[in-house]
């Protein structure tokens, strides 16, 4: 087996045995049913308390076979409204980006909690796409409208 | 050997030693550009440039750096030095600086301990699970920094391997942990022979960065060039001023035009050059290469695939001798001026009315003959590799008989090789000159130029040729020696008609006399 393929086995085991509360993350299945470890769908929820609560924001997770040498991508859906988020949905964040903060003890716990946290907090000075970005900096009112708006596109079951 | 280039002049150990990267105090000093003697000129621009290769620029740029940091912080290692350098772009002074003022965030920012205290190890565990791979080992090696996060060394070298490439710092593999790799122990745990793998990707991300070096294009071509001083063509890069384009040279002694990154364009300047690569790409490739390089016997008929770089043909088949540009008898060539180059518009009112078939037409005739010179050019080189190996073959025999026969009676060859080389490359570039010059009488000066150095070009080309048919198999080298005035003869010529038609081309454009239609 690859060795891309026994650490995500690991960390499949030890996201079953234990992961933050509000949050799933699971492998996709392949046309045969069998498990492809490789492809992730998961779910942040945004933080209570933030204009981002009540939501669980799904995420694609792509280990490329150099991983954990190099990182995972990670995507929202195409089009997803947050400053940090390019247009095709893939997420700038350092601790994803192997020129910057990535390191391969890094697991999927803390890159999913990463972008938990890049949600409120989002980072003016990398911008990747103008909306939300434009909105963010300038008209925070549309931007909390929208946040808010995109939340009750995603939000939680318990909640609906 | 007269100046076939006078403004070249290169040391042989250019290379430098085959010492390690990282002894420095050896007598390299001499291979960096101290005096401005060491400096290039350009042939006509002015340009002044420095032709590097990796190993002394390393040395120059980096290494020579450690001894004034550790002169300052004597407890310092090299490695300590390298990362504090690397991190502050490579300025003792503000190592030292930042050192003296902060040592404690200076140390911080670069993944360093206290100076001296640095505890990085290789070790031979047992029982260990790595956390990176998830493998369970009964025994294996690990390496850790200062911080004590142990990994395999299998992890630690597809992390290092992954992220080279970069040539940044390389951190401990734990999250968050900023301790540094230092550069002597991503050796070890790559186990690359060549020393120092992270200056060799940092050095050549440095140079990919700047805009004072380019890379020779030449392939596999491992030389590098630095303008030390423009001539300001950077101002003005759609200029018709063609006393301005950057040539340069590398190591090898390739020529390129620091502008376009592309070989030895004069006498056209860069935008014609930009111009007719686009239409050279635009216009069917697959019919210009069948029009250009594949010629059917004009008297037989039988194919003709041309191995060599002379122009004049024998057919296999039935012995007709023939001009592989015009497809002309030979004889005329001999008996008659090399009328060869010159495109006569057909007179015929048929043609005259299809404008854009004409346009076809010319555009194939300059482009046949560019490309004719282009694939000689390759034949040329074949050639001269066989006339390389049989000489070289046969003075290592003299040398065993002890025949008065030095190396030096045969260096003439190398120089008249490059001279042909040189002489067709020119040759090729005013074709697409040619093709964008408006018709005056300065331009059929400028043909007729054109057609003497395709003329030498081509007769040196031929006795070459010539020296290796399989008629002079056995004394190919006699015949070299006793062809010698010759050879030299020819090769001086090219350089000198090479001259005349550049340095008389750029005259004439810098006087208006010779104009473009684009």
């Amino acid at each position: 087996m690859s060795l891309c393929k026994t650490r995500l086995q690991e960390e499949r085991k030890q996201w079953r045995k234990d992961h933050p509360f509000g949050f799933f993350a699971k492998p996709v299945k392949d046309t045969d049913g069998s498990l492809n470890l490789k492809v992730w769908n998961a779910g942040i929820p945004g933080k209570s308390t933030t204009i981002w609560q009540d939501a669980v924001y799904p995420v694609t997770i792509n280990f490329p076979d150099e991983y954990p040498s190099k990182p995972p991508k990670v995507k929202f859906p195409a089009g997803f409204y947050h400053p940090n988020v390019y247009p095709s949905g893939t997420i700038c964040l350092s601790i994803l980006n192997e020129e910057q903060d990535w390191r391969p003890a890094i697991t999927l716990k803390q890159i999913v909690l990463g972008v938990q946290e890049l949600l409120d907090s989002p980072n003016p000075e990398s911008p990747a796409q103008e909306p939300a970005w434009k909105a963010f900096s300038k008209d925070r009112s549309l931007y909390e409208k929208k946040v808010k708006e995109q939340a009750k596109k995603y939000a939680s079951a318990d909640h609906n | 050997m007269s100046d076939i280039e006078s403004d070249f002049e290169y040391e042989d150990d250019f290379e430098g030693s085959e010492d390690g990267l990282y002894e420095s105090e050896d007598d390299s000093q001499s291979l960096v550009p101290t005096q401005e003697d060491n400096y290039l000129r350009g042939e006509y621009n002015n340009l002044e440039y420095y032709p590097w290769t990796i190993k002394p620029f390393i040395r120059y740029n980096f290494q020579d750096k450690i001894a004034s940091v550790r002169n300052h912080i004597p407890l310092a290692t090299v490695d300590e030095a390298l990362i504090l350098l690397q991190y502050k772009k490579w300025q003792p002074d503000e190592v030292i600086n930042a050192y003296f003022d902060k040592p404690q965030e200076l140390l911080n920012a670069c993944g360093l301990p206290a100076i001296g205290t640095s505890n990085n190890q290789f070790e031979t565990v047992k029982k260990f699970e790595c956390s990176i791979c998830c493998e369970k080992f009964r025994t294996t090696r690990v390496y850790s920094l200062t911080c004590k996060h142990k990994y395999c060394l299998d992890c630690y070298m597809r992390y290092i391997q992954s992220s080279i490439q970069s040539g940044n710092l390389i951190k401990c593999m734990s999250t968050k942990c900023s301790y540094v790799v230092p550069h002597s122990d991503i050796d070890k745990i790559i186990g690359n022979k060549e020393e120092n793998q992270l200056l060799l990707a940092h050095a050549r991300a440095f140079i990919d960065a700047s805009s004072k070096f380019k890379w020779c294009p030449s392939t596999d071509c491992q030389g590098f060039t630095e303008i030390i001083k423009s001539n300001g063509y950077e101002s003005d890069l759609d200029s018709s001023d063609i006393s301005k384009v950057p040539i340069v040279s590398c190591v090898d002694r390739h020529e390129f035009c620091f502008n376009c990154n592309y070989e030895n364009h004069l006498p056209c300047p860069c935008w014609i050059v930009k111009l007719w690569i686009k239409k050279c790409q635009d216009d069917s490739e697959t019919a210009n290469w069948i029009e250009a390089n594949t010629h059917s016997c004009p008297k037989c008929d039988s194919s003709i695939e041309k191995n060599g770089g002379c122009n004049h043909m024998t057919c296999k088949k039935c012995s007709h001798q023939f001009c592989w540009i015009c497809l002309g008898s030979w004889k005329e060539h001999n008996r008659d001026y090399f009328k060869c180059n010159k495109f006569k518009e057909s007179k015929s009112i048929e043609e005259r009315k299809n404008k854009s078939k004409l346009s076809l037409q010319r555009y194939l005739h300059f482009y046949k003959r560019f490309a004719i010179h282009e694939s000689s050019m390759k034949g040329d080189l074949r050639t001269l590799a066989i006339i390389h190996e049989i000489t070289r073959m046969y003075m290592e025999k003299r040398k065993n008989q002890e025949q008065n026969l030095s190396w030096n009676d045969i260096q003439f060859l190398p120089d008249a090789i490059r001279g042909l080389i040189v002489g067709r490359k020119t040759l090729k570039w005013t074709y697409c000159f040619a093709y964008y010059l408006s018709k005056s009488n300065f331009a059929q000066i400028f043909e007729s130029n054109q057609d003497f150095l395709n003329k030498t070009v081509e007769d040196l080309s031929e006795l070459f040729e010539k020296l290796i048919s399989k008629d002079n198999k056995d004394n190919v080298v006699d015949i070299i020696l006793k062809e010698k005035n010759k050879i030299i003869n020819l090769s001086e010529l090219i350089m000198t008609r090479k001259r005349t038609l550049v340095s008389g081309t750029i005259l004439n454009v810098q006087q208006d006399l010779l104009r473009f239609e684009a």
